[in-house]
């Protein structure tokens, strides 16, 4: 029954499960390729198409590991119905290794009339029954949707039993949908039904993207499995799907509309210099993001323009298909400035519908102005900002011609320093003048005034033993006048009542105490002339030392 | 007479080498012959030892031969000397640029500071100094023979308080030259060890190009210190004062 030819460390074999099937059932075409390596190698299925129909198909890969060596299996299986009765020869599986082929054998099925009455160890469930150890379960992501919106179908096997064969199955034709296939979880889980755990198996994920409006249904997709040799082959049907497709809204759709179902945005991933040369190209690359049917669109609208040939180099994926189809396309374009000048690139744009908002909307890149030099200028490049830069980053050059005895002399020489020393020394003598006159001058002051002060009050004493001199009088009014002149450093002897007062103003003097010490002088005049009393001698005396008291007294404010 | 004639012959003939020495400098260069270039270059170093035109050439020679820390040195001479000019600032940045460290000051304020400081030479930094104290000086003198001003004694207060500020900068310019503190490591790169010895633990390693700051010497070992504040002893032969 197996055909096989095995290379050194590869075998492929091909495989029926029987030699003769009847015209109304199927047959299980398996080939395997063994081998001791994890490479897989690329295999070549004949084309099974020409003689039979095929019900469904499935791949595993499994590894064995047997006293310590390793094989490796990948194991392609049909479900095929006959197409035309008669003898079928099915053409060899191949793969290439090393610049060699390799084949396995033909295997040859005679397809027999068809049988009138079903296989005896068939049974049929019509209906997916929750109750039961084993069902099959469709679903679809929602049972009503826009043209080209995506709807996610899947088909799973629910089961509380175990099977003893592999499970294949068969899905209907989704006709009327684009079908993209999405991933399936190729683990099973536990999930609860019906206050029963089952064990999930997901068998197919479809993205179907409706491509007109109406009601739809999607037929009952198939599994079948062994569950005992002896029961032969069961089969599960899942529940048929209904959807119902409308039509896109009239209002609001945008002219050239791109088809495009689903939200998403356009954003430019290159960032483009503001000075280009005129016939070389630039790359842009534009990413459009989002969910819904991003697959399906080929290209961007681009707003004409005659300053620029455009061209989509290349589209790359960055496709998510695990819950749906989300993530991003990436669409290359190569531009060529053909004048040069400041020209724009034209704006690209995409319009889409929003099923969630229910809203046409376009995304769009603006236009970007550039300058394009001429092409003769190309041995120049230019910063983004569009300052002309060099083209590799290279000193400045020499500094040339120059005169090396030119040197730099540091200032502190003779002639330098002296500069700076005048005006320091300008303000070191006028701080000294001004530190003799506020302390050193002051004190000497002060002691002259304390001399003087002891002096006239000396003599104030002698002139009470000699008051029966003629000159007592005069005398006393000397110790006064002599006493200011120490104070004023001018002498007060000879000057006239007004000139006497005008300089003890000058000196700060109080004007209380000027007209005080006048008053002291004239009393001493009159006193010369009218002569006087014992009595009158000694008041004198008192008024003399009170005002000279009073003099030193207000001096240390004045 | 014929000793007279000699000094007359080589007091004229001395520019005239200095020229062909340039020239021939020059030319080396433009053929990618650096090395003879840089010995014509430091001959006449010996001799002007600061004409900052032939510390910058210098530094551009250094640069090509692919010895960074010498060329970020002579770079930094020049500076002194001409702090604004285009060519040596736009080099020495290229030079820097290629340093292995990136030695970030541990204050933000002390790069503000060494940029400010280095906006004129310590000989503008003087002039400066001497136009405000003479200034200073006729403001102070001047009351003795007028009454100042409301206006006039601001203006006097702001020139007593930049003057004092002009003579702090002044002052560590003028220190900064004289102690020949500032350095740069030449060698492609040195283990910054923990004392004055091989035998010690490496703290960490600075490359070539890096500046730093020596602290003290001892034994044929510096003590220097990174503008980040790390610390650490490398040998005298591992970098060139600026």
């Amino acid at each position: 029954m197996a055909q096989m030819i095995s290379a050194q460390t590869v075998t492929i074999t091909a495989s029926v499960d029987r030699q003769e099937v009847a015209f109304n059932d199927t047959v299980s075409y398996q080939v395997r390729v063994s081998g001791t390596q994890q490479r897989r190698p690329e295999i070549n299925i004949p084309n099974l198409e020409q003689h039979f129909s095929v019900v469904s198909q499935s791949r595993q890969n499994s590894i064995t590991v047997i006293n310590g060596s390793t094989s490796v299996s990948q194991i392609f299986k049909f479900k095929l119905k006959p197409r035309a009765v008669g003898d079928v020869v099915i053409k060899p599986a191949e793969f290439k290794e090393n610049g060699q082929t390799f084949r396995s054998r033909e295997v040859r099925v005679r397809v027999t009339e068809a049988k009138t009455q079903p296989a005896p160890n068939r049974q049929r469930q019509a209906q997916p029954q929750r109750n039961s150890q084993i069902f099959a379960h469709a679903s679809i992501s929602q049972p009503s949707v826009y043209v080209g919106q995506e709807v996610v179908y899947e088909l799973s096997l629910y089961r509380r039993i175990r099977l003893w064969s592999n499970i294949t199955y068969e899905i209907p034709k989704f006709e009327g949908f684009w079908a993209d296939d999405l991933d399936v979880n190729p683990e099973q889980y536990i999930k609860r039904v019906d206050n029963q755990n089952y064990y999930v198996q997901e068998l197919v994920r479809k993205s179907l993207f409706p491509l007109k409006s109406g009601a739809f249904t999607i037929p009952e997709s198939k599994i079948s499995f062994v569950i005992h040799p002896f029961d032969g082959e069961k089969i599960v049907e899942s529940e048929r799907k209904s959807i119902q497709v409308k039509p896109l809204p009239k209002s609001g759709k945008p002219a050239p509309f791109s088809g495009l179902v689903g939200d998403v945005d356009l954003r430019m991933e290159t960032k483009l210099p503001s000075v280009v040369t005129q016939n070389v190209p630039i790359n842009i690359t534009f990413a459009l993001v989002g969910s819904g049917g991003i697959t399906r669109v080929s290209d961007l609208h681009i707003k004409d323009t005659s300053d620029f040939k455009i061209y989509r180099s290349k589209i790359t994926d960055e496709i998510s298909k695990r819950k749906g189809t989300s993530g991003t396309r990436k669409f290359e374009y190569v531009i060529v400035p053909k004048m040069p000048g400041v020209v724009e690139i034209p704006t690209f744009s995409i319009s889409s519908f929003s099923p969630k908002q229910e809203t046409y909307r376009i995304s769009e890149i603006p236009a970007h102005q550039l300058r394009v030099l001429s092409s003769g200028m190309d041995d120049l490049s230019y910063s983004d900002k569009g300052l002309m830069v060099s083209v590799s980053q290279e000193l400045r050059y020499l500094h040339t011609p120059f005169d090396p005895d030119k040197q730099v002399r540091y200032f502190w020489t003779a002639s330098w320093m002296l500069l700076g020393f005048l005006p320091l020394l300008v303000m070191l003598g006028e701080g000294a003048l001004y530190l003799r006159r506020r302390f050193f001058q002051a004190s000497t002051d002060d002691v002259k005034f304390s001399k003087s002060y002891s002096v006239a009050f000396k003599a104030i004493s002698e002139l009470k033993a000699q008051q029966d001199d003629p000159r007592f009088y005069s005398e006393l009014q000397s110790v006064i006048l002599n006493f200011l002149s120490d104070r004023s450093r001018k002498s007060m002897q000879g000057l006239r009542e007004a000139e006497r007062a005008a300089e003890l103003r000058d000196l700060g003097m109080p004007l209380e105490v000027i007209e005080n010490v006048n008053q002291v002088i004239e009393n001493l005049s009159s006193a010369a002339y009218a002569g006087g009393s014992s009595a009158n001698k000694q008041s004198l005396l008192a008024e003399v030392a009170t005002v000279l008291k009073r003099i030193k007294k207000e001096a240390k404010e004045f | 007479m014929k000793r007279l004639l000699l000094v007359l012959l080589c007091a004229v003939s001395m520019p005239l080498y200095a020229d062909v020495s340039l020239s021939q400098a020059e030319e080396h260069y433009q053929r990618a012959e650096y090395q003879e270039s840089l010995a014509l270059y430091l001959k006449l170093h010996e001799t002007s030892p600061q004409s900052p035109d032939l510390l910058y050439n210098i530094g551009n020679v250094y640069y090509q031969m692919g010895e960074l820390g010498e060329a970020i040195t002579f770079y930094l001479r020049a500076q002194r000397f001409i702090p604004r000019n285009a060519d040596l600032n736009e080099n020495l940045e290229l030079a820097t640029s290629r340093v292995v460290d990136d030695v970030q000051d541990a204050f933000f304020l002390t790069e503000f500071f060494s940029t400010f400081i280095h906006v004129l030479t310590v000989n503008e930094w003087y002039v400066l100094w001497v136009v405000l104290s003479s200034i200073l000086a006729v403001l102070i003198v001047l009351p003795r023979y007028r009454d100042l001003s409301e206006k006039q004694r601001v203006f006097r207060s702001s020139v007593i308080v930049l003057f004092v500020c002009v003579s702090g900068l002044l002052f560590w310019t003028v220190s900064d030259i004289r102690t020949s503190q500032k350095a740069v490591i030449i060698t492609r790169k040195s283990d910054a060890k923990s004392g004055p010895s091989e035998s010690l633990k490496t703290k960490f390693f600075v490359h070539e190009g890096t500046r730093i700051t020596i602290i003290k010497t001892l034994n044929g070992w510096s003590e220097v210190e990174l503008k980040n504040g790390f610390r650490g002893w490398i040998p005298q032969t591992s970098y060139w004062a600026i």
